[in-house]
């Protein structure tokens, strides 16, 4: 039996403009398993407004919150414009009950970006700048384009007005993509090629470590990059989310490491987590490869 | 989590170079005979200075694109939109009347073809500026090269600085490129001063990301300007 299973990872860093004038990194990326469902999200703060970066966390964890309760509502629903409107108000509303809140949205103006796959189905929305990534049979992929005003620096909020017309939804199913990546405009500036319209070959090489390391290790070395080499080219902050998905016969994972193993703990698995210490093969390594791929 | 910097350090090669956005500004400047003197003299000052000091700004000079339009006699193009590094500090001298309406129309279409520049090569551009500036009233006929600019300014398209130079400038025809903004009358020859603002207002323009606002140093005009 072929395990199959989305390996997931997310880092973020304060750009160097940031580093400057001592304020805090705007973006915040989160990924998540839980339910069968896995998703990944990205925001990213507005320039213009000091408290940008807690409406960036709270959009995020909110939509974390709506796409793993209500995916099937999402994916199902034939009304789009429903789901656009549903899903910003629901955005509005939990800016309300955040501490500091003024009465003004804007003060938590944030783009989002997410993609959340639930068996083979998948769903994707977009807002704003950034760009979204799959990877299908084998070949980068844009499925989001960066929705930019008129000038470099300007686009478009969660809080902007009528933003649900901005708001771009995608699904399908996942048949042939074996990778998904978000990322902000800071991370866009060494990761997509804005001439060519194309994204950097450097993001297949981050879904294979991931696809082969696990998911802590990669979330540091993603958080590695982008200090040294991707926040190089901008003055932005830069972030990133990432999913890969791993198919392995289990005689593969005889020779994998424990903390390796436990990234493939199915979020419906009944196994006790073992510690990241401990070498899951060391005992029974087939029982619990088997165990494993039955829970996947 | 310890990890090998070399096993997973991603090289310049695997990733993409895009180009700095731009900030294109055209100088629309006044050399005709009545500037002779002093007024010329501080002008060249104020555009070195300007030019030096955008050089000086890692991430203006990249970002930057000037254009230099003088009217003097005739309407020229001292230098198109391009890299800063690569332009030559220009001496201006005065000659003849004064064809602003020309001279303004020139910019437009400069700064039209470099738009289209940009778009064709994925380059990104933040709003882009014209800076006029005179001592005097045009000897054309302006309607056309205001409408356009006044048009620009309104679809919220173009920053537009009018400046007059001296008691004689006429700041009512001025006032007719600009719908939104008074044009300011420069304090004696305060061309350095003048210059030396516009050169952080575009450092400020160049770093601004989006959603950023960015808010021109309005306490600091009366240092060289005044309405």
């Amino acid at each position: 039996m072929t395990i199959t299973h989305w390996k997931i990872a997310h880092a973020q860093t304060a750009g160097r403009s940031h580093i400057k004038n001592n304020t805090p990194c705007q973006d915040f990326t989160l990924t998540m398993q839980q339910d069968g469902t896995t998703i990944l999200l990205l925001a990213d703060g507005a320039g213009f407004s000091p408290t940008s970066h807690i409406g960036a966390e709270a959009v995020v964890r909110k939509t974390a919150s709506l796409l793993h309760e209500t995916f099937d509502f999402y994916y199902l629903n034939l009304d789009e414009t429903e789901v656009k409107k549903q899903l910003i108000e629901t955005l509005w509303k939990e800016f309300e009950t955040l501490e500091g809140y003024d009465g003004d949205v804007k003060q938590y103006a944030s783009t989002l970006l997410f993609a959340a796959i639930k068996g083979d189905q998948f769903l994707a929305g977009h807002l704003g700048d950034g760009v979204i990534g799959i990877e299908a049979e084998g070949e980068l992929k844009v499925l989001s384009f960066p929705e930019n005003g008129q000038f470099a620096n300007t686009t478009y909020f969660v809080t902007t007005e009528e933003s649900w017309e901005h708001l771009r939804l995608y699904k399908g199913t996942t048949e042939n993509i074996t990778g998904f990546v978000l990322m902000s405009d800071g991370s866009a500036e060494s990761l997509f090629n804005k001439r060519e319209k194309r994204l950097a070959p450097a993001i297949k090489k981050m879904l294979e470590w991931l696809r082969e390391h696990p998911n802590q290790k990669i979330q540091d070395v993603l958080s590695a990059n982008l200090d040294s080499v991707i926040k190089e080219q901008t003055h932005d902050d830069c972030s990133l989310s990432i999913a890969s998905l791993v198919k392995k016969e289990p005689e593969e994972f005889v020779t994998a490491a424990g903390d390796y193993l436990n990234d493939f703990k199915g979020i419906r698995s009944d196994l006790p987590v073992k510690s990241h210490e401990e070498e899951v093969i060391s005992e029974d390594p087939i029982e619990a490869i088997e165990t494993v791929s039955h829970d996947i | 989590m310890a990890f090998s910097q070399e096993e997973f350090m991603l090289s310049k090669i695997e990733l993409e170079e895009n180009p700095s956005p731009r900030v294109p500004i055209c100088l629309v400047l006044d050399t005709s005979y009545s500037m002779y003197g002093e007024p010329i003299k501080e002008l060249n000052n104020g555009v070195k200075l300007f030019m030096d000091s955008i050089r000086r700004d890692d991430i203006a000079s990249a970002s930057a694109e000037i254009s230099m339009v003088t009217f003097g006699g005739t309407v020229k193009q001292v230098f198109d939109f391009g890299s800063i590094h690569r332009q030559t500090i220009p001496h201006l001298g005065v000659e003849g009347v004064t064809p602003m309406g020309e001279a303004v129309n020139l910019a437009l279409d400069l700064l039209e073809r470099r738009k289209m520049m940009y778009s064709q090569s994925g380059v990104d551009y933040y709003q882009p500026w014209i800076v006029i500036m005179t001592d005097g009233a045009p000897t054309d006929d302006i309607a056309r090269a205001a409408s356009r600019t006044s048009d620009l300014v309104n679809k919220k398209k173009l920053t537009i600085f009018p400046i007059g130079i001296g008691p004689s400038a006429d700041m009512n025809t001025l006032k007719q490129f600009s719908p939104k903004r008074q044009p300011l009358r420069l304090k004696g020859l305060k061309f350095v001063e003048f210059f030396e603002w516009l050169s952080k207002s575009i450092s400020m323009v160049s770093k601004s990301t989006p959603g950023e606002e960015v808010k021109l140093d309005v306490a600091s005009i009366p240092d060289w300007g005044s309405l």
